[in-house]
């Protein structure tokens, strides 16, 4: 049984940071929740050398200047591995994901709903990054973004969970199905998606 | 981290005007699905190589012998500092 995390889908966490909160979080495990490990809305976190693991999500970001980095780990949870929701009214920085891992989770390992129109410097973004042997069904691992708006690049692999939202809110299908989408995507080229990735040169996530 | 585990009966809310500091080598467990850490607040949770901070189910890690039970806003942080 998994404790832990209440709510209704991936806003609830063991850790739930709300607006104006702020978390700094080193070596630190999260781990058996319902729902997510780690949810950060409007608010700000900094994650380190941490552990996000047999929770329904790992971590996720709704409109937060929150950041994984230096060699955590999002591994086996049975969905997501990392959810970021940003619309184009947010302003603030970015979700960022560095120099970590993204491993074995039972759906996409990092799935991004960001609006369009959202600017560069609050777009989510990572590099240095192992991301591989998720097991979402349609695609069925990620790779971290960089989002360009205003241009769109179908990313040219098929291991990338990206969907964006619309100005209304709306859901829309996941970016490369269409190119309605003002939004650009880069992939790292060393996701191999057979647990043998190497990460990726800094320059590949950062163009 | 003397008295940890602690364990999380309800909804714990850090506000705004409070910080909580977890120590590293705490334990920090949810007895049931109901349950959520909310910070509005500041929450330094800094643990070291051996000695982890670690959120978890109670079903993961649990001890009854030794856990401190944490309820909803009464835990005080003293010094003025605000409240859990």
């Amino acid at each position: 049984m998994r404790y832990g995390g209440y709510g209704s889908g991936y806003t609830y966490a063991l850790l739930g940071v709300t607006s104006g909160g702020n978390v700094t979080v080193d070596h630190s495990t999260f781990s058996h929740s319902q729902w997510g490990g780690l949810h950060v809305s409007s608010a700000t976190a900094d994650v380190a050398h941490s552990l996000f693991t047999q929770n329904r999500f790992g971590a996720s970001f709704y409109g937060a200047a929150a950041t994984i980095r230096a060699n955590s780990l999002i591994s086996s949870n049975s969905e997501y591995g990392v959810f970021m929701t940003y619309t184009s009214s947010y302003a603030s920085g970015p979700g960022v994901i560095n120099n970590s891992a993204v491993v074995n989770n039972g759906l996409q390992g990092v799935l991004l709903w960001v609006d369009p129109g959202i600017a560069t410097t609050s777009a989510p973004r990572g590099t240095g990054n192992n991301i591989y042997n998720n097991a979402g069904t349609r695609h069925s691992s990620a790779t971290v973004v960089i989002l360009r708006p205003g241009r769109l690049q179908v990313p040219s692999s098929p291991f990338l969970a990206v969907r964006t939202i619309s100005r209304s809110g709306a859901h829309r299908t996941p970016c490369g199905t269409t190119r309605t989408q003002r939004v650009g995507l880069t992939t790292a080229a060393t996701d191999r998606h057979d647990g043998s990735a190497t990460r990726p040169d800094m320059s590949d996530t950062l163009a | 981290m003397a008295n940890s585990p602690y364990v999380v009966v309800g909804t714990v809310n850090v506000w705004s005007i409070a910080t909580l500091t977890i120590e590293p080598g705490v334990v920090v467990e949810f007895d049931n699905p109901f349950r959520t850490l909310s910070v509005g607040g500041t929450l330094i949770a800094v643990g070291t190589a051996n000695a982890r901070i670690v959120f978890t189910s109670i079903q993961a890690t649990a001890s009854p012998e030794t856990q401190v039970v944490m309820e909803p806003q009464r835990v005080h942080l003293g010094n003025g500092s605000g409240f859990v």
